[in-house]
């Protein structure tokens, strides 16, 4: 049996991994917390009902905490600050090389994001999850997921087309215009 | 419907409204050129973003990922869970599948600083008279493991060549013929509270499997401080009561090695450099 969940926590874990990636905006700090996740988890597998998903199990228990990670640092004074942890995002080794919508590009978006709606960008776009799942993984109603997926896409949209050779920062600036 | 909320829009865009919904949605999408321009950002925020992504889950997940899920907890793990360390000691009381263990690690393991002693006399006592038995049961393939000399137990064979030269993490298999396959992985390396060096290991042979701890001597044996028949992967030529699901062994041997473990696990680096020096520090 536990075998079992171990074999198929092995075949989640390019997914936690991309999850924990976009959380943190880099490879070795999501790589970092996927071990934390994957720990906490195996320590506690008589908490997982059995006929429940996993992955989601898995993914409530990585955001957790990652939420406890950023609390921490709050405490602690390490928060970077937007603009730089921006930059950090996209230098860990995928270029931004054309004009186009790249993945480094969007990260530096997604860093930009506060972090509720971070996760739901992570859930929702990139690991495909519908809202209904989005809303027991975290624990909220659907309709906030909506509201803050919403916020969180306009705000994207703006921060990745700001960033865009030819577009004024001002652009980017400007703060998701009619979102509000 | 009045006019469209960014909500709406989006899960339309997301194909999450019900079949209804959304052909209201579209009808009114079709006359209103504010709410197609709002549709624009949902749209640019779904699938082109979500398909940069694709790549990242082809990437070769790092080793140290796997065996954590696959075979071990991180060392830094058992430091941080003391308060459930009560309960692992429960298992292990209560767990009869200890089939070796050394008489002597009761000297190197009841220090005066652990107050779970109790537990491992409890676990000494079980293994003291069924040492002897399990060795007469198991005569012939795990003779290739272990040995016996000076009233304690030892690696021997493939399991010894295995914990001298085999790094953490990798899996190799040894043994001359299909008989006598054994498939050995060492899980971690660390210093004991006697600044040995010690290694949990798993090893899988025809008969079965086995986990264990073993710290290597001054005179250079790895003395096996607990060996315990951990899962019947492989079929098992006589099924025994003694056996218990990998599960329990694992969980045992990974108690027994946080009670004995002085700081953290040795890195990659440190753990070659052992082995390339024969393990002299």
């Amino acid at each position: 049996m536990t075998d079992d969940i171990r074999q198929r926590m092995v075949e989640l874990l390019p997914r936690l991994r991309r999850f924990a990636y976009v959380l943190t905006g880099d490879s070795d700090k999501g790589d970092d917390l996927v071990q934390e996740t994957c720990a906490r988890a195996l320590s506690r597998l008589d908490q997982w009902q059995p006929g429940t998903r996993l992955d989601s199990w898995m993914f409530r228990i990585a955001q957790t905490q990652w939420f406890d990670r950023l609390r921490a640092q709050k405490v602690r004074g390490e928060m970077l600050d937007l603009e730089t942890a921006g930059e950090v995002a996209g230098e860990d080794g995928r270029k931004i090389t054309d004009t186009r919508l790249t993945l480094a590009r969007v990260q530096k978006g997604i860093q930009r994001l506060p972090a509720e709606q971070k996760v739901l960008i992570a859930l929702v776009i990139i690991d495909g999850r519908s809202y209904k799942e989005v809303a027991d993984i975290l624990g909220i109603p659907i309709g906030t997921v909506m509201s803050r997926l919403a916020r969180a896409r306009q705000n994207l949209f703006q921060y990745v087309e700001g960033d865009m050779p030819g577009n004024t920062t001002k652009k980017a600036e400007s703060r998701r215009g009619r979102a509000e | 419907m009045g006019e469209l909320s960014d909500e709406m829009i989006m899960a339309y865009a997301d194909g999450e409204l019900a079949p209804k919904d959304r052909a209201a949605v579209e009808a009114q999408l079709a006359t209103d050129a504010e709410a197609r321009e709002r549709l624009r950002v949902f749209e640019a925020t779904r699938g082109p973003v979500a398909e940069l992504y694709d790549e990242t889950l082809q990437e070769p997940v790092p080793g140290h990922l796997l065996k954590l899920v696959l075979c071990d907890e991180p060392p830094r793990y058992y430091a941080n869970t003391s308060s459930s360390g009560a309960a692992k000691q429960e298992k292990v009381r209560h767990n009869p599948i200890v089939t070796v263990l050394n008489a002597v690690g009761k000297t190197f393991i009841s220090g005066p600083r652990l107050s779970m002693a109790t537990a491992w006399s409890v676990l000494i006592l079980a293994v003291a008279g069924g040492a002897g038995l399990y060795l007469n049961q198991t005569s012939g393939d795990s003779q290739q493991l272990v040995a016996v000399g000076n009233g304690q137990i030892f690696a021997s064979g493939p399991l010894l060549r295995a914990l001298e030269t085999v790094p953490s993490g990798k899996k190799v298999s040894l043994g001359e013929s299909p008989a006598s396959a054994l498939t050995v992985r060492v899980v971690l390396t660390f210093k004991n509270r006697h600044q040995a060096f010690c290694r949990q290991y798993n090893a899988m042979t025809s008969k079965g499997g086995y986990a264990g701890v073993a710290c290597r001597t001054d005179a250079g044996q790895w003395r096996l401080d607990i060996h315990m028949a951990s899962a019947g992967r492989p079929a098992m030529a006589e099924p025994s009561k003694h056996i218990s699901p990998a599960s329990k062994a694992a969980t045992s041997v990974e108690t027994a090695v946080r009670k004995i473990i002085e700081g953290d696990a040795l890195g990659p680096a440190e753990e070659q450099t052992l082995i390339n020096n024969n393990w002299q520090p």
